[in-house]
């Protein structure tokens, strides 16, 4: 039936028990009702991983080969310095555990679950559900322009609103820039009357449920894990830097900081080739939930700040794969594309060389086959990732979100990253102006609602009882509505031997 | 059709494993008084040889590619080729536990992570794609009967220093 029962499992992983003590408590009959025999959950209490810096006794490393052949001669990615502990905590320590997961909210090992098609032949399949915890919780609005505009944001919709700059704050509430000396415009207010009093509108309650409702998704996120905090060493070998030390082979350093999950489910079940063609094979339906303090990555061996690139206020939500539209992970026979000229052997010469050249065979070469001057002719066996074609009758894919509320690159203090100097005037719930900082830097690709509220928090701490409001943040990237309406990736062979290829 | 398709029907493993069985030293019987369960440390050696090829043959296939071509036969095989290195996990405990949930009257399997878990240059030569579950290797131009995709290799420790526990329970949809 199966070429695999020709062998047998002769040998398994032989487990050393070191020690026993039968002491078990059976399930009493309450308690064994309650079990459905559905699936199974998973609650983890102190998670903590840690590895040493690379080079030390306790390093741990993964390397992902790309060529075949000697090891000690391939190019190869080297991942380690793997480190994951509760959010905030000093890695390694047996007091830096953090939770994921609860009795209720567990994550989902494995249910078997019926799921219904909702076009075309309208199957019922059988799959194989996983769920990390709190994978009922949907993206909540990070966009506050948009939570503005559906939830009556006054002077938006009032259409009164005419800023150019700051589309989700009053018009005036950030000084224009003005024109010194020269007639350029400069975002510095010295020597210039303070700005007057901006009517807010209702900017500060929107604003307050814009944030009550990230609290409520946070609370909801706190029931179901802590936060965790992340790191992951990256090095690329190649000849180039095979012999040389450890610094000259890194790549990157990556520091995920507040990490959780959420909205994150995994469906799988098997795709029949006679009912889905090419499409076929395994199949999934993915949904990733993701909410990062902030991503820093870092390309210098020593952390240098200006190596650094850091997203932080990260949310992204994005569907791989429905029922009705499925990622598949298939084999087929693919065709190598145009790149060379293929022969079905090459030429050599007399000491068996390949030759590229027939003037070079010379005597007691051997000629090669014919030159195949179209696509390679054998169809090699290929890896296949496909998300399938959008049904017609859905019109639209589910759609992911991304948002990021600011980038930085490299050290804050460096010039270059500086857009500009300004002065800040702080205002209170009434919009009047109650103070001035002068000489704020402003940096690139930092939303200046969050300049402005790091002026705010400072100012509020110097002065107990000021308790001056924040203003709603801005994003930096917001990409909504990201659809896949049909995906495929095809691997090819790029390592193929030229022993039957030309390249002239 | 011209693809084959790869799912987890069918598992083959060739694994010349062995393993030592290790003495407790005194402190480490000193810590397992009293406890419910078992504790469980183990080490696989993996022999140059060992490999897990997966396939499924009852998923119909065919020989000829659309325009007719001969391309091979069979099923295609996903092969970890020639895996060798070691394992090891220190001190993983099993345990049956009660009073779990938010009534404290569920019962759960508990698992206590081992203290770290060393591995000793445990690789693969390749992951590979092809027909059949053997790799042939032509040592006259180094090719090999199939599609090599990535090889794999893990050495070191990895600590886990807060015996991290696992509940695991029956859930209802």
């Amino acid at each position: 039936m199966v070429l695999g029962l020709k062998y047998s499992i002769w040998a398994s992983p032989l487990l050393v028990i070191v020690s026993t003590s039968f002491s078990l408590e059976a399930l009493d009959d309450s308690q064994l009702s309650d079990v459905t025999g559905e699936g199974l959950g998973a609650t983890f209490d102190n998670v903590v991983l840690y590895s040493g810096d690379l080079g030390q006794p306790d390093d741990f490393e993964i390397k992902l080969y790309l060529e075949e052949g000697d090891s000690s001669q391939s190019d190869f990615l080297r991942f380690s310095e793997l480190r994951l502990n509760k959010s905030g905590e000093t890695p390694g320590l047996s007091t830096s555990g953090g939770r994921f997961g609860t009795f209720l909210d567990s994550f989902n090992l494995g249910t078997i679950v019926d799921k219904n098609e909702s076009y075309g032949a309208q199957r019922s399949l059988t799959v194989w559900e996983t769920a990390f915890p709190a994978a009922d919780l949907a993206q909540v609005e990070r966009s506050f322009l948009t939570f503005g505009r559906n939830n009556g944001l006054s002077y938006l919709s009032g259409g009164g609103h005419n800023a150019s700059r700051y589309e989700t704050l009053p018009n005036g509430f950030f000084p224009e820039p003005v024109e010194d000396n020269s007639g350029e415009k400069r975002f510095t207010t010295d020597g210039v009357a303070p700005p007057g009093s901006v009517n807010l509108g209702n900017l500060l309650s929107v604003g307050n449920n814009f944030a009550l409702a990230s609290d409520l998704f946070d609370a909801e996120l706190d029931k179901a894990s802590d936060k965790f905090d992340l790191h992951l060493r990256i090095d690329s070998v190649t000849d180039l830097n095979r012999d040389l030390g450890f610094d000259d082979q890194f790549f990157a350093a990556i520091d995920l900081t507040g990490l959780r999950l959420y909205g994150t489910r995994a469906n799988v079940w098997a795709r029949d080739v006679s009912e889905a063609g090419n499409n076929s094979g395994l199949a999934f339906a993915l949904n990733t939930g993701l909410v990062v303090d902030s991503i820093d990555i870092n390309s210098d061996p020593n952390g240098a700040l200006g190596s650094r690139l850091s997203l932080e206020g990260v949310d992204a939500y994005l569907p791989f794969g429905t029922i009705d539209q499925p990622l598949t992970i298939s084999t087929v026979q693919f065709r190598q594309q145009k790149r060379y000229k293929w022969r079905t052997t090459p030429h050599r010469n007399a000491s068996g060389d390949i030759v590229e050249s027939l003037d070079d065979v010379g005597s007691g070469g051997t000629v090669g086959g014919a030159a195949i001057y179209d696509n390679d002719d054998v169809a090699t066996t290929q890896l296949r990732i496909e998300i399938a074609a959008l049904p017609q009758q859905a019109q639209q894919a589910i759609p992911g979100h991304i948002t990021v509320r600011q980038l930085n690159f490299g050290d804050p203090d460096d010039p270059e990253t500086i857009t500009g100097v300004e002065d800040i005037y702080l205002r209170n719930a009434a919009g009047q102006v109650v103070a001035k900082v002068d000489d704020v830097k402003h940096r690139a690709f930092v939303p200046k609602t969050v300049t402005y509220n790091e002026e705010v928090r400072r100012y509020n701490e110097a002065n107990p009882g000021a308790n001056l409001p924040y203003i709603p943040n801005e994003n930096v990237i917001e990409l909504k509505g990201i659809e896949i309406q049909r995906l495929v990736i095809t691997t090819q062979d790029l390592n193929r031997s030229c022993d039957v290829c030309i390249t002239n | 059709m011209y693809n084959q398709l790869i799912s987890l029907g069918l598992l083959i493993t060739i694994l010349p494993v062995s393993a030592e069985l290790a003495q407790l030293s005194e402190d480490d019987l000193g810590g397992v008084s009293g406890q419910a369960g078992i504790t469980i440390s183990a080490r696989a050696d993996f022999d140059d040889g060992t490999k897990v090829a997966f396939s499924n043959e009852n998923i119909p296939q065919t020989d000829y590619d659309q325009n007719g071509n001969y391309i091979g036969s069979g099923a295609t095989w996903i092969v970890f080729d020639d895996i060798s290195g070691s394992i090891e996990v220190k001190n993983l405990d099993i345990d049956l536990i009660d009073g779990v949930g938010p009534n404290e009257d569920k019962g759960a399997i508990q698992l206590t992570l081992p203290e770290y878990i060393d591995v000793n240059e445990l690789k693969t030569k390749g992951v590979y794609l092809g027909n059949g579950p053997e790799v042939a290797y032509d040592s006259a131009d180094n090719s090999t009967s199939h599609l090599f995709l990535i090889g794999l290799e893990i050495d070191g420790r990895l600590t886990l220093p807060a015996a991290t526990k696992v509940n695991i329970f029956p859930v209802e949809q």
